[in-house]
C-alpha cells in the first residue's frame, strides 16, 4: 500500500509519518519512507535512520532529469508509464536510501542553495519514483509531503491508495480541511483526516468543523514527550498506540471499498 | 523598508507579519502586506483585520497568461532588477486587489484554487515582479507573508526585498532551516534576522544553543495565549504588543540606520 501525508505547515506531516512508519516496521512491514520536501531535513532523525544522499543525484542532477522527462513526453509515453526505472524494496538506487529496523528512508531533493529556482523537477521526480516503485504483500510506501496541497496538482496523490491528511487545531488547517473536502469529489484517492496536537477541547472544536466526520480516521493528543523527542532528534517510539489505530483503520477502510471505485 | 517573513510551515510567519504590520500601523505608518504563500487556503487577512482581497493573479489575467508573459521577458533578457509587469503604490494599488484596514493593506498574490495546477512559478515571479514594482514613500513599509519552507530563496523574492526575517519556533526543523538560511546567507545580499517564536524558557534556552550566529537573533515572542486564541479563533491581532515594537526598533536601526 501507498500512502501520502499531507497537512499545513506544522500540521505534524512528518511526525505521524515517522510514527505510522515505526508501526508498520513492528507489526513486521517493510516500510519505504519517501521524503518529498525539500526544505525540511530532519526526518531522518525521528526515523532512527541516516541521512541519505538526494536521489536526484542518482539521476544526474536537475538537468539530466528533465531532459529525460521530456523525451519522455515527446514520445508521447502514457502518463502511467515510469519512464525513469522501476524499484522495489531490494533494488533501491545503491547509496540513495538509508536503512534501520526495515524502514528505507528516500530523500528526493533538498534546496541547498539561493539560485535553484523552480522546484518542478523536484515534484516530477518524486511522481516518476513513486509511480516506479513495485511493492511485495509485506511492503509499505509512505509519502511525506510539502506544506500546502500542492502535490494534489502534481498528480502524487493520484499515485497512491490513500491521502491522509494531517489536521492540528489551527484556523488555516480547518480552513484546509474545508477546502480539500469540497475538491475530494474531483479526486480518486481516499482522503481520511489524523487529528494531531489536541486536548479536549481543541478536539471538539475540530470535528464540530470537519464536514464528512467519517474521514477521520484517527487521532494524536497532544504528547510532550513526542514534542522533545522531535525537538532533540531521538528516534520515535514503535509500538505506539493512536498509530497502530490509525493503520487498523486505514487497512479496514481501503479494504471495505467496493472494488473497481 | 521591503521585509520578508520566512521560517518553516507553521512556526508563525503570519502571525509575526501581522504583529509587525499593526505595530507599524500603531506607528502611524502605512503598510502593504503582501500575502506571497499560494499553499494557504486563507492567508493572514483575519489577523490583520482587514477584508479578503481579490487574487492579484487575476488582475494580470490569470496564471498562464503571467507564465507565458514571464517568460516572454526572460527570453527578451529584461535586466533582473527593473520592474516589468509595472509600478504601484500605496494609493495605486488595483481596486479590489488591496483590501485596507487601518492604514494596513492586505494584498495577495493567489491560491492555488483547485487540483490541477501543478507549478508555483508563475505566482513567485508575480510576487517578485508587484514587491519589485511598489514604491514606497518615507511613511510605508512592506511586509511579505511567503511560503513555508526556503523555496522562495530560489524565486529570487529576497532579491527584492531589504532584509529577511526568519521566524524560528521550537522544533528541531525550525532550527535546521536558521542554520541552513545562515549558511546560503553569504550568497544573498540582504541581512539575514531570526525572531523566536512560540518558545518558553527551556525551548528558548535549547534554540539559542543551535544557532551558530547569535546576533542574528532580534527578538523572541514568548508562547502567548492570547495569540494562540486569536490565530484559533480568527480574531484581529492586537496593534500595540510590546515585544513587536522592539523587533521593529531593531530592524530600523539595522536596516535603515540611525535616524
Amino acid at each position: 500500500m501507498k500512502l501520502l501525508i499531507c497537512g499545513k505547515g506544522g500540521s505534524g506531516k512528518s511526525t505521524v509519518t515517522a510514527l505510522l512508519a515505526r508501526q508498520y516496521a513492528a507489526a513486521g512491514k517493510r516500510v519505504i519512507v519517501v521524503d518529498t520536501d525539500v526544505s525540511n531535513t530532519g526526518l531522518h532523525r525521528i526515523l532512527g535512520t541516516g541521512i541519505p544522499p538526494d536521489l536526484s543525484g542518482y539521476f544526474g542532477g536537475k538537468k539530466c532529469m528533465m531532459d529525460a522527462m521530456k523525451t519522455a513526453r515527446d514520445e508521447n509515453l502514457p502518463q502511467e508509464k515510469p519512464i525513469l526505472g522501476t524499484w522495489t524494496y531490494d533494488t533501491l538506487p545503491k547509496d540513495y536510501s538509508s536503512i534501520k529496523d526495515s524502514i528505507q528512508l528516500v530523500t528526493i531533493g533538498k534546496l541547498r542553495d539561493t539560485s535553484e529556482g523552480c522546484t518542478c523537477p523536484i515534484s516530477a521526480l518524486a511522481r516518476q519514483f513513486i509511480l516506479g516503485l513495485t511493492l511485495a504483500e509485506n511492503d509499505q510506501v509512505i509519502v511525506d509531503t510539502e506544506a500546502g496541497i500542492e502535490h494534489f496538482g502534481r498528480g502524487i496523490d493520484t499515485l497512491c491508495d490513500a491521502s491522509l491528511m494531517v489536521v492540528d487545531p489551527s484556523y488555516e488547517s480547518m480552513c484546509m480541511v474545508g477546502k480539500i473536502s469540497g475538491m475530494a469529489a474531483s479526486v480518486e484517492v481516499p482522503l481520511f483526516f489524523i487529528l494531531n496536537k489536541t486536548d479536549a477541547e481543541t478536539s471538539t472544536a475540530l470535528r464540530d468543523t470537519i464536514p464528512d466526520k467519517s474521514r477521520i480516521i484517527g487521532e494524536f493528543p497532544l504528547d510532550p514527550t513526542l514534542t522533545e523527542a522531535g525537538l532533540e532528534g531521538r528516534t520515535f517510539p514503535s509500538g505506539y498506540p493512536a498509530a497502530a489505530a490509525v493503520i487498523g483503520n486505514v487497512t479496514a477502510r481501503l479494504a471495505a471499498r467496493p472494488t473497481g471505485e | 523598508m521591503k521585509l520578508m517573513i520566512s521560517g518553516k510551515g507553521g512556526s508563525g510567519k503570519s502571525t509575526v507579519a501581522a504583529l509587525l504590520a499593526k505595530n507599524y500601523a500603531k506607528d502611524k505608518k502605512r503598510v502593504v502586506v503582501v500575502d506571497a504563500d499560494v499553499s494557504t487556503v486563507l492567508g493572514p487577512h483575519r489577523l490583520l483585520g482587514t477584508d479578503i482581497p481579490d487574487d492579484l493573479i487575476g488582475y494580470f489575467n490569470g496564471e498562464n497568461v503571467v507564465r507565458e508573459k514571464l517568460k516572454a521577458l526572460r527570453h527578451a533578457g529584461r535586466p533582473e532588477n527593473v520592474p516589468n509587469l509595472g509600478t504601484w503604490t500605496y494609493d495605486t494599488i488595483p481596486a479590489g486587489y488591496g483590501s485596507v484596514k487601518n492604514g494596513i493593506q492586505l494584498v495577495t498574490i493567489g491560491k492555488l484554487r483547485d487540483t490541477t495546477v501543478s507549478c508555483k512559478s508563475p505566482w513567485m515571479g508575480l510576487a517578485r515582479q508587484f514587491i519589485l514594482g511598489m514604491q514606497l514613500t518615507e511613511n510605508e513599509r512592506l511586509i511579505v507573508d511567503t511560503e513555508a519552507g526556503i523555496e522562495h530563496f530560489g524565486r529570487g523574492i529576497d532579491s527584492v526585498c531589504d532584509a529577511n526575517l526568519m521566524v524560528v519556533d521550537p522544533t528541531y526543523e525550525s532550527s535546521q532551516l536558521a542554520e541552513r538560511a545562515a549558511e546560503m546567507a553569504g550568497n544573498v545580499k540582504i541581512p539575514l534576522y531570526f525572531v523566536l517564536n512560540k518558545t518558553n524558557e527551556n525551548t528558548s534556552r535549547t534554540i539559542r544553543h543551535v544557532i551558530t550566529d547569535k546576533s542574528r537573533i532580534i527578538g523572541e515572542i514568548p508562547q502567548d495565549p492570547v495569540l494562540l486564541g486569536a490565530g484559533l479563533g480568527g480574531r484581529a491581532l492586537p496593534e500595540n504588543y510590546p515585544l513587536t515594537g522592539a523587533v521593529i526598533k531593531t530592524l530600523e536601526e539595522k536596516v535603515r540606520g540611525p535616524t
